[in-house]
């Protein structure tokens, strides 16, 4: 007998729901972790006093989660303690002016319609077709796998609307927004969501296009941080036995015949299990932790072909007051051309702007429990590649903080670099070490439309018996509410393989 | 000889259609922006990968 029914690597948002959700199919489970955190980028670390979210700033789309928490016999709102926010997110554009959007869709049409009344006269054309299509995909793509071209057949069979909106999967989150919007104010307000998914406005297929509307359905902040949410799956899972284990690093995965078997850990141990879920990134599990000896040569190909995705260096701020902004997301305005310019021009080269783009977030805005009293936390979320033209991240973080601080209080902060207590930076290197993502990728595999459904690493291996995938790496990808949907698509289809 | 004649046609026919075709996908691709036409390069790069990403 195994040591373990199912042995998780990875303590991320995918492998503790997948975990949780196991467990409580009645099955016996352990989560190894290689640090003494959980959550992945979805987690929360404190320096004297602050509080700071590692990545992940903020959850929206929660039906998936709430149905996991649901499946899991209690509820989201009863685990987490979740602020909702707004307004939503304020846009700060180079010449000073700020547009902030509320909650509201309705009072947001209105803010277009005075930008421009031809785009605002779209708006709620636009959020029809977004509220479809959200819709349609958290009836589909948010709960089934999309492995195989049978199963997106069993998509397009239990909601044949997903077929209408096929052509907007095959176009871009660019074209989308165009198809609605003229205005370069108004696109301004529309084209950074698009680096949510890690790619520019011209190669992010169209249907997250819908992300500027789905904002407006809610954004919410876990009070107590984002590791709120990792911890609540780790409590609710420990209630039906799932355990975690910290500081164990899984170097191998023992497969014989075909099939996983179970694990080695760093310090040489071997815990066996019937089934191996893995929350790491799918070309670290295939090509290090597997072996191409184990694989067909056409599938080392396939995985060795995916490119990784961008990554971010992570600015946190300590500050002694408040910060001159609105929301608690706020960003450099960019319209779609200036955002592919930044990518193609700046990033895939590897330069290092002096004003960078990025995102702005300011927890301590809904959650003043963060930080001391009075005081405040910033994260600069600046988007970036691993590789620098001409030097590397440890030789550049000093100057990297500095610069942005300094460009920030410039152009968009009046007075930020007074306010700063103490800085701290988590370079796309740190990403590595830390948390051991290949290149900081944060999306473990780039987004793009040759790395969506079929085409991404399936949920459940098809080369490897008994192995299964979690988070970014498979469907249906990155971000907070598609990893833990990830975890319930996996644990629904191990129950139907593997009883 | 009317079987003949149809026999000639077909070549013809098929090199209308493809030049046809050619024609029509350059001239979709010449009214491009510079970011479209990154759009579809970028997929035509990752073409060949899709047999193997689809097995894994």
């Amino acid at each position: 007998m195994a040591d373990y029914d199912v042995v998780v690597i990875g303590a991320g948002l995918g492998g503790l729901s997948a975990g949780a959700l196991l467990a409580k199919q009645g099955r016996r489970v352990l989560v190894l972790e290689q640090s003494q955190l959980i959550g992945g980028c979805c987690s929360t670390f404190e320096r004297k006093g602050y509080r700071f979210d590692v990545g992940a700033s903020i959850v929206e789309i929660i039906e998936p989660m709430e149905r996991v928490f649901e499946t899991l016999g209690t509820s989201l709102q009863k685990e987490v303690d979740l602020i909702a926010c707004d307004p939503i997110m304020s846009f700060l554009f180079p010449d000073g002016e700020r547009v902030t959007l509320p909650l509201s869709a309705e009072a947001t049409g209105e803010i277009i319609s005075s930008l421009s009344p031809e785009d605002g006269a779209r708006w709620p054309a636009f959020c029809a077709f977004a509220d479809e299509l959200m819709r349609t995909t958290l009836d589909t793509f948010f709960k089934m796998p999309a492995s195989t071209l049978g199963d997106m057949g069993a998509l397009i069979k239990k909601n044949p609307r997903f077929l209408k909106f096929l052509p907007v999967f095959l176009s871009s989150y660019q074209d989308v927004l165009h198809r609605y919007f003229k205005d370069e104010k108004v696109l301004k307000l529309m084209a950074y969501q698009s680096l949510y998914f890690g790619l520019p406005p011209n190669l992010v297929p169209g249907a997250y296009a819908m992300v500027p509307y789905t904002e407006h359905v809610g954004i919410y902040y876990p009070r107590g941080g984002m590791i709120r949410i990792p911890e609540a799956l780790q409590r609710v899972g420990g209630l039906h036995g799932m355990g975690v284990r910290f500081g164990a690093r899984v170097t191998k995965v023992l497969v014989e015949n075909g099939r996983a078997r179970g694990v080695r850990l760093a310090d040489g141990s071997e815990i066996s299990a019937d089934i191996v879920v893995s929350d790491i990134n799918a070309k670290t599990l295939y090509l290090n932790l597997i072996g191409e000896e184990h694989l067909p040569s056409c599938v080392a190909r396939g995985v060795k072909s995916y490119k990784l995705s961008l990554s971010v260096p992570m600015i946190y701020l300590a500050l002694d007051s408040s910060p001159e902004l609105e929301a608690h997301h706020s960003i450099i305005a960019a319209s779609p051309e200036d955002m592919n310019r930044y990518y193609y021009d700046q990033l895939i080269p590897g330069r290092l702007n002096d004003e960078p783009f990025g995102l702005i977030c300011w927890p301590t805005h809904n959650d003043k429990s963060l930080a001391p009293r009075g005081k405040h936390v910033l994260n600069l979320i600046p988007q970036g590649f691993y590789h620098l033209e001409n030097t590397d991240w440890d030789s550049e973080k000093p100057r990297f903080i500095e610069r942005t601080i300094e460009s920030l209080s410039r152009r968009s902060i009046p007075g930020l670099k007074q306010r700063v207590v103490f800085a701290e930076c988590a370079t796309p290197l740190d990403f590595e070490r830390d948390l051991l993502l290949p290149e900081g990728a944060i999306y473990c595999l780039q987004q793009d439309l040759p790395a969506q459904a079929v085409f991404r690493p399936a949920s459940k291996s098809k080369s490897i018996g008994g192995l299964y995938l979690v988070g970014s790496s498979t469907h249906p990808g990155g971000g907070v509410p598609s990893t833990i949907a990830s975890g319930y698509i996996t644990s629904n289809l191990i129950q139907e393989y593997e009883d | 000889m009317k079987t003949e004649g149809v026999k000639m046609r077909r070549p013809l026919l098929t090199f209308f259609i493809v030049a046809l075709l050619v024609f029509g996908i350059t001239w979709w691709y010449r009214n491009l922006s510079p970011r479209q036409k990154q759009s579809v390069q970028n997929l035509l790069q990752q073409l060949p990968d899709l047999p193997g990403r689809y097995m894994v």
